[in-house]
């Protein structure tokens, strides 16, 4: 274990990263939308058989945030001659999904006591473990939303609806936590000085920490 | 000092078994890790799962406006003069409703699965499991208190406390309570010696 005051040293530097990198300053708000709606048209086709969808900032309207994004969904065959019909939409504040995942994911690897070099490594691998996430997470809040009674795009069978639902919100819910410390887990745990004795796993008696 | 006794040469201290190759000393510490993640993700689908149980939403409406109630003695012990009505606090013209989302329970979870996942002995991880949770859930107290004395004195300050300042906060309580335990658990040793079960 490492002493007392390295580790409130280590804590103190999360903190402060992560309250520094999390905070809405002014002008992440409409970088993270316009960002998060670039990676949504990126991952997920603009129209894909009769499902067509949007990816729209919201910052200029009236009572949203800069960061607000929505993700609409439309049937085609259901709209008129004027392009008018049913439409499913999804609020998605890009900062929770990006900035904040990504904070503090770079909070806990500068909090980690390993070189910069692994860092680095750690970096690329936990943010792109946090945008593949998001990508499964926004492909399946879009089917779920797909199979809505108005829009008829896809079908989920009756028994089903509840284990979607939660399944839905559970993939939300854990893009904020769990998703970059895992990610840290993967990516800077390994490489630390005393990776399997941290975890608490018993090691062989004859095996020696092995990171340089 | 007898100068002349004869150096002795230390006998070569016993070389730990090395494993070969860059890709063995990663495998090494990485498969744990791997074990442990794979163990949260189930524990997680386990925790929502118990979402879809009769009688839940029930007990989960139960339990906010109690909460909401129990918010609302604390402030009116500090001589503030808030009242209940169903899950919202109200004070002159000030209110503040809770829902579902509000009662931290992501990360209840989140640190649920983490203490089940992690290779300890049961009773550990029931007071790991009591101890987290009592921690989150008085954080998330204090969060909807400051949050409606925020709304009643300073209105303008309501989205910055809370969202820009408590989601951290709660973020921070989280992982401090989890990892504590996991020092906890990793520090006290079980019967044959070792700390942590394999």
């Amino acid at each position: 274990m490492y002493p007392r005051k390295t580790i409130a040293w280590l804590a103190l530097r999360f903190v402060v990263v992560l309250g520094l990198l999390s905070f809405g300053w002014p002008g992440v708000g409409n970088a993270m939308a316009d960002y998060f709606r670039w990676f949504g048209r990126q991952v997920i086709p603009a129209k894909d058989g009769l499902r067509v969808v949007l990816f729209e900032k919201l910052g200029h309207v009236r009572g949203q945030k800069p960061d607000d994004l929505r993700i609409s969904v439309v049937n085609l065959s259901l709209l008129d001659a004027n392009g008018y019909g049913p439409v499913r939409d999804i609020p998605w504040p890009a900062r929770a999904f990006i900035q904040r995942p990504l904070a503090l994911l770079i909070a806990l690897l500068v909090a980690t006591p390993v070189s910069w070099r692994k860092r680095a490594l750690a970096l690329v691998i936990g943010s792109v473990a946090i945008h593949a996430f998001l990508w499964g997470a926004i492909s399946f809040v879009i089917w779920k939303e797909s199979a809505a009674p108005i829009l008829s795009l896809a079908t989920i069978p009756s028994y089903l609806q509840e284990p979607v639902e939660a399944l839905s919100a559970a993939l939300i819910a854990q893009v904020s936590i769990a998703v970059p410390v895992l990610s840290w887990l993967i990516g800077a745990v390994p490489f630390a000085h005393r990776p399997v004795v941290e975890l608490g796993y018993a090691m062989p008696k004859d095996t020696k920490c092995l990171c340089p | 000092m007898n100068r002349s006794s004869k150096k002795r040469k230390a006998p070569p201290a016993p070389r730990a078994k090395r494993a070969s190759g860059k890709d063995a000393k990663q495998r090494i510490a990485l498969w744990p890790v791997l074990a442990f993640v794979g163990r949260y993700c189930l524990w997680t689908v386990v925790f929502y799962a118990l979402t879809l149980l009769p009688g839940y939403k029930t007990v989960l409406d139960y339990y906010i406006e109690h909460s909401v109630r129990v918010d609302s003695w604390i402030l009116n012990l500090f001589g503030e003069q808030t009242t209940v009505e169903g899950a919202t606090i109200k004070s002159g013209l000030s209110a503040v409703t809770i829902i579902d989302a509000c009662m931290a329970i992501q990360f209840m979870v989140f640190a649920a699965a983490a203490i089940c996942a992690f290779p300890a002995r049961l009773k550990q991880k029931c007071v790991g499991i009591m101890a987290t949770g009592l921690a989150i859930e008085a954080a998330n107290h204090l969060r909807i208190m400051t949050l409606h004395l925020t709304n009643y004195y300073r209105e303008s300050a309501f989205d910055l406390v809370h969202l820009e300042i408590w989601p951290g906060v709660l973020v921070v309580v989280t992982l401090g309570v989890t990892l504590a335990w996991i020092k906890w658990a990793i520090a006290r040793p079980i019967a044959d010696g070792s700390h942590v079960p394999a």
